[in-house]
Protein backbone atom coordinates (compact mmCIF):
# COMPACT_ATOMS: atom_id res chain seq x y z
CA UNK A 1 0.00 0.00 0.00
CA UNK A 2 1.35 3.42 -1.15
CA UNK A 3 1.09 6.51 1.55
CA UNK A 4 0.83 9.47 0.63
CA UNK A 5 2.62 12.42 2.15
CA UNK A 6 0.19 13.76 4.77
CA UNK A 7 1.84 17.52 4.61
CA UNK A 8 1.35 17.61 0.86
CA UNK A 9 -1.73 15.28 0.48
CA UNK A 10 -3.79 18.39 1.07
CA UNK A 11 -4.98 20.95 -1.23
CA UNK A 12 -3.64 24.31 -0.49
CA UNK A 13 -0.67 23.40 0.79
CA UNK A 14 -0.06 21.11 -2.48
CA UNK A 15 -1.04 24.05 -4.55
CA UNK A 16 1.34 26.12 -3.09
CA UNK A 17 4.49 24.03 -3.26
CA UNK A 18 3.56 22.78 -7.08
CA UNK A 19 3.24 26.08 -8.11
CA UNK A 20 6.00 27.22 -6.35
CA UNK A 21 8.68 23.62 -8.08
CA UNK A 22 8.05 25.98 -11.49
CA UNK A 23 9.26 29.27 -10.49
CA UNK A 24 12.14 30.52 -8.68
CA UNK A 25 10.20 32.37 -5.68
CA UNK A 26 6.51 33.98 -5.10
CA UNK A 27 5.39 36.47 -2.78
CA UNK A 28 2.25 36.13 -0.55
CA UNK A 29 0.21 38.28 -2.93
CA UNK A 30 0.71 35.90 -6.06
CA UNK A 31 0.64 33.10 -3.71
CA UNK A 32 -3.03 34.08 -2.56
CA UNK A 33 -4.24 35.57 -6.42
CA UNK A 34 -3.10 32.04 -8.19
CA UNK A 35 -4.81 29.64 -4.88
CA UNK A 36 -7.45 31.82 -4.54
CA UNK A 37 -7.26 31.21 -0.48
CA UNK A 38 -8.23 33.68 2.40
CA UNK A 39 -5.06 35.19 3.82
CA UNK A 40 -5.71 34.17 7.09
CA UNK A 41 -5.56 30.04 5.38
CA UNK A 42 -3.06 30.77 3.30
CA UNK A 43 -0.29 32.23 6.12
CA UNK A 44 -1.39 29.09 8.14
CA UNK A 45 -0.33 26.66 5.23
CA UNK A 46 2.53 28.36 4.94
CA UNK A 47 3.72 28.19 8.09
CA UNK A 48 2.83 24.45 8.27
CA UNK A 49 4.97 23.80 4.86
CA UNK A 50 7.86 26.29 6.37
CA UNK A 51 7.98 24.13 9.39
CA UNK A 52 8.44 20.95 7.96
CA UNK A 53 11.44 22.78 5.83
CA UNK A 54 9.90 22.39 2.81
CA UNK A 55 9.43 26.21 2.34
CA UNK A 56 11.92 28.93 3.04
CA UNK A 57 10.22 32.25 3.96
CA UNK A 58 11.76 35.62 3.69
CA UNK A 59 9.79 38.60 5.61
CA UNK A 60 10.66 42.09 4.81
CA UNK A 61 9.07 45.35 4.06
CA UNK A 62 8.63 46.98 0.77
CA UNK A 63 7.74 50.72 1.38
CA UNK A 64 5.14 50.76 4.42
CA UNK A 65 3.50 47.46 2.89
CA UNK A 66 5.18 44.01 4.57
CA UNK A 67 6.16 41.48 2.21
CA UNK A 68 6.42 38.05 2.52
CA UNK A 69 8.06 35.89 -0.61
CA UNK A 70 8.10 31.93 -0.20
CA UNK A 71 10.68 30.06 -2.13
CA UNK A 72 10.45 26.03 -1.96
CA UNK A 73 13.88 24.57 -0.42
CA UNK A 74 15.80 21.05 -1.94
CA UNK A 75 13.91 19.02 1.00
CA UNK A 76 10.49 20.56 -0.51
CA UNK A 77 11.18 19.72 -3.71
CA UNK A 78 12.77 16.22 -3.23
CA UNK A 79 9.25 15.68 -1.29
CA UNK A 80 7.21 16.63 -3.80
CA UNK A 81 8.94 14.60 -6.21
CA UNK A 82 8.43 11.87 -4.07
CA UNK A 83 4.69 12.41 -3.76
CA UNK A 84 4.45 12.51 -7.44
CA UNK A 85 6.15 8.97 -7.44
CA UNK A 86 3.56 7.56 -5.16
CA UNK A 87 0.69 9.38 -6.85
CA UNK A 88 1.31 8.01 -10.28
CA UNK A 89 1.68 4.37 -8.82
CA UNK A 90 -1.12 4.30 -7.14
CA UNK A 91 -2.97 4.96 -10.41
CA UNK A 92 -0.41 2.88 -11.76
CA UNK A 93 0.83 5.24 -14.68
CA UNK B 1 -8.37 14.56 -1.12
CA UNK B 2 -8.71 12.17 -3.84
CA UNK B 3 -5.45 11.26 -5.40
CA UNK B 4 -7.37 12.81 -9.04
CA UNK B 5 -8.22 16.00 -7.30
CA UNK B 6 -4.18 15.49 -6.56
CA UNK B 7 -3.08 15.40 -10.08
CA UNK B 8 -5.86 18.45 -11.21
CA UNK B 9 -4.20 20.63 -8.55
CA UNK B 10 -0.96 19.77 -9.80
CA UNK B 11 -1.57 20.18 -13.58
CA UNK B 12 -3.34 23.39 -12.45
CA UNK B 13 -0.23 25.50 -10.96
CA UNK B 14 2.17 23.58 -12.96
CA UNK B 15 0.37 25.38 -16.09
CA UNK B 16 0.36 28.87 -14.24
CA UNK B 17 4.18 28.55 -13.37
CA UNK B 18 4.47 28.24 -16.91
CA UNK B 19 2.68 31.42 -17.41
CA UNK B 20 4.64 33.25 -15.13
CA UNK B 21 7.57 32.93 -17.68
CA UNK B 22 6.10 34.54 -20.58
CA UNK B 23 5.87 38.65 -20.15
CA UNK B 24 8.29 40.28 -21.98
CA UNK B 25 6.64 40.93 -25.08
CA UNK B 26 6.71 44.78 -24.21
CA UNK B 27 10.33 44.49 -24.38
CA UNK B 28 10.49 43.20 -28.12
CA UNK B 29 7.91 45.54 -29.36
CA UNK B 30 9.61 48.92 -27.68
CA UNK B 31 12.78 48.39 -29.12
CA UNK B 32 11.56 47.12 -32.45
CA UNK B 33 9.62 50.94 -32.15
CA UNK B 34 12.63 52.41 -31.32
CA UNK B 35 15.55 50.83 -33.40
CA UNK B 36 13.36 50.40 -36.81
CA UNK B 37 12.73 53.98 -36.89
CA UNK B 38 16.19 54.89 -36.04
CA UNK B 39 17.47 52.71 -38.80
CA UNK B 40 15.66 54.59 -41.37
CA UNK B 41 16.30 57.97 -39.93
CA UNK B 42 19.99 57.03 -39.94
CA UNK B 43 19.79 55.89 -43.91
CA UNK B 44 17.40 59.37 -44.41
CA UNK B 45 19.69 61.86 -42.59
CA UNK B 46 23.00 60.15 -44.45
CA UNK B 47 23.66 63.54 -46.06
CA UNK B 48 23.45 65.23 -42.96
CA UNK B 49 26.35 65.71 -40.61
CA UNK B 50 24.58 63.52 -37.84
CA UNK B 51 22.82 60.32 -38.77
CA UNK B 52 24.59 58.72 -36.48
CA UNK B 53 22.93 60.49 -33.02
CA UNK B 54 19.93 58.90 -33.63
CA UNK B 55 21.59 55.56 -31.89
CA UNK B 56 22.62 57.08 -28.68
CA UNK B 57 19.53 58.94 -28.39
CA UNK B 58 17.16 55.56 -29.06
CA UNK B 59 19.51 53.65 -26.57
CA UNK B 60 19.58 56.07 -23.60
CA UNK B 61 15.25 56.61 -23.88
CA UNK B 62 14.59 52.64 -24.78
CA UNK B 63 17.18 51.95 -21.75
CA UNK B 64 15.22 54.08 -19.39
CA UNK B 65 12.11 53.05 -20.11
CA UNK B 66 13.19 48.89 -20.20
CA UNK B 67 14.53 49.99 -16.45
CA UNK B 68 11.35 51.53 -15.08
CA UNK B 69 9.14 49.01 -16.96
CA UNK B 70 10.97 45.84 -16.14
CA UNK B 71 11.11 46.85 -12.24
CA UNK B 72 7.81 47.86 -11.81
CA UNK B 73 6.31 44.62 -13.87
CA UNK B 74 8.96 42.55 -11.41
CA UNK B 75 7.54 44.10 -8.75
CA UNK B 76 3.60 43.61 -9.79
CA UNK B 77 4.23 40.23 -11.26
CA UNK B 78 5.26 39.17 -7.53
CA UNK B 79 6.86 36.25 -8.53
CA UNK B 80 10.12 35.51 -10.42
CA UNK B 81 11.69 32.19 -12.48
CA UNK B 82 14.87 30.84 -12.72
CA UNK B 83 13.97 31.93 -17.02
CA UNK B 84 13.57 35.59 -15.95
CA UNK B 85 16.60 35.46 -14.01
CA UNK B 86 18.57 33.97 -17.51
CA UNK B 87 16.47 36.50 -19.63
CA UNK B 88 18.01 39.56 -17.79
CA UNK B 89 21.30 38.27 -17.46
CA UNK B 90 21.52 37.44 -21.43
CA UNK B 91 19.97 41.24 -21.92
CA UNK B 92 22.53 42.80 -19.26
CA UNK B 93 24.97 41.08 -21.50
CA UNK B 94 23.85 42.28 -24.60
CA UNK B 95 23.60 45.68 -23.33
CA UNK B 96 27.28 45.91 -21.98
CA UNK B 97 28.17 43.85 -25.62
CA UNK B 98 25.94 46.44 -27.76
CA UNK B 99 27.79 49.68 -25.69
CA UNK B 100 31.28 48.07 -26.49
CA UNK B 101 30.52 47.29 -30.51
CA UNK B 102 29.28 50.36 -30.95
CA UNK B 103 32.29 52.63 -29.60
CA UNK B 104 34.58 49.63 -31.73
CA UNK B 105 32.58 50.41 -34.83
CA UNK B 106 33.50 53.97 -34.23
CA UNK B 107 36.65 53.76 -33.66
CA UNK B 108 36.94 51.64 -36.82
CA UNK B 109 34.63 53.90 -38.60
CA UNK B 110 32.59 50.95 -39.70
CA UNK B 111 28.90 50.75 -39.38
CA UNK B 112 27.73 48.65 -36.39
CA UNK B 113 24.53 47.30 -37.91
CA UNK B 114 25.90 43.89 -38.40
CA UNK B 115 27.73 43.44 -34.59
CA UNK B 116 23.91 44.66 -33.40
CA UNK B 117 22.55 42.28 -35.23
CA UNK B 118 24.36 39.16 -34.49
CA UNK B 119 23.99 40.14 -31.01
CA UNK B 120 20.52 40.72 -30.83
CA UNK B 121 19.80 37.38 -32.71
CA UNK B 122 21.96 35.40 -30.14
CA UNK B 123 19.98 37.35 -27.05
CA UNK B 124 16.69 36.63 -28.42
CA UNK B 125 17.26 32.58 -29.89
CA UNK B 126 18.59 32.31 -25.93
CA UNK B 127 15.24 33.86 -24.91
CA UNK B 128 13.61 31.77 -27.04
CA UNK B 129 14.91 28.84 -25.99
CA UNK B 130 13.50 29.56 -22.46
CA UNK B 131 10.29 30.48 -23.06
CA UNK B 132 9.90 28.05 -25.62
CA UNK B 133 8.51 30.32 -28.05
CA UNK B 134 9.17 29.26 -31.71
CA UNK B 135 8.63 32.73 -33.10
CA UNK B 136 11.79 34.27 -31.05
CA UNK B 137 13.76 31.55 -32.86
CA UNK B 138 13.00 31.77 -36.02
CA UNK B 139 13.12 36.20 -35.59
CA UNK B 140 16.62 34.91 -33.86
CA UNK B 141 17.48 33.43 -37.42
CA UNK B 142 15.94 36.53 -39.43
CA UNK B 143 18.59 38.85 -36.93
CA UNK B 144 21.87 36.87 -37.77
CA UNK B 145 20.65 36.46 -41.65
CA UNK B 146 20.44 40.29 -41.92
CA UNK B 147 23.93 40.31 -39.66
CA UNK B 148 25.11 37.95 -42.05
CA UNK B 149 23.69 40.06 -45.16
CA UNK B 150 25.20 43.37 -43.39
CA UNK B 151 28.59 41.86 -43.12
CA UNK B 152 29.38 40.01 -46.72
CA UNK B 153 26.74 40.54 -49.28
CA UNK B 154 25.24 44.58 -48.73
CA UNK B 155 26.90 48.18 -49.05
CA UNK B 156 27.57 49.91 -45.88
CA UNK B 157 25.57 52.66 -46.87
CA UNK B 158 22.24 49.79 -47.27
CA UNK B 159 23.01 48.60 -43.43
CA UNK B 160 21.03 50.63 -41.82
CA UNK B 161 17.87 49.83 -44.08
CA UNK B 162 18.39 45.90 -43.51
CA UNK B 163 19.06 46.51 -40.13
CA UNK B 164 15.32 47.86 -39.96
CA UNK B 165 14.04 45.29 -41.79
CA UNK B 166 15.28 42.52 -39.75
CA UNK B 167 14.23 44.11 -36.37
CA UNK B 168 10.81 44.51 -37.56
CA UNK B 169 10.83 40.92 -39.04
CA UNK B 170 12.98 39.22 -35.96
CA UNK B 171 11.74 41.53 -33.30
CA UNK B 172 8.16 42.97 -33.76
CA UNK B 173 6.23 40.89 -35.42
CA UNK B 174 7.37 38.45 -32.72
CA UNK B 175 6.92 40.53 -29.92
CA UNK B 176 3.08 41.40 -31.33
CA UNK B 177 2.47 37.62 -30.94
CA UNK B 178 3.55 36.78 -27.90
CA UNK B 179 1.51 40.10 -26.64
CA UNK B 180 -0.96 38.41 -28.22
CA UNK B 181 -1.26 35.34 -26.12
CA UNK B 182 -0.06 37.28 -22.73
CA UNK B 183 -3.43 39.10 -23.75
CA UNK B 184 -5.18 35.90 -23.69
CA UNK B 185 -4.02 34.26 -20.51
CA UNK B 186 -4.77 37.70 -18.45
CA UNK B 187 -8.48 37.50 -19.68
Amino acid sequence: MVKLNSILHQELRLAIISFLVGVEWADFKKLSEITGATKGNLSVQISKLQKAGYLEVEKSFKGNYPLTECQVTEQGRNEFEAYVKSLRKMLNL
Amino acid sequence: METSKSIEIIENMMKESKRSLMRNSFFFILWAALLVPAGLMEFFLKETNFPGLVWPVVGIIGGIISTIYGRKESSRAGVGTFGDRITAYTWGAFGFALIWSIAFSVKSQYPPHAMILLLAGLATFINGGISNFKPFIYGAVILELGAIACGFFVEPVYHSLVFSLSILIGYLIPGIQLRKIENGQAQ
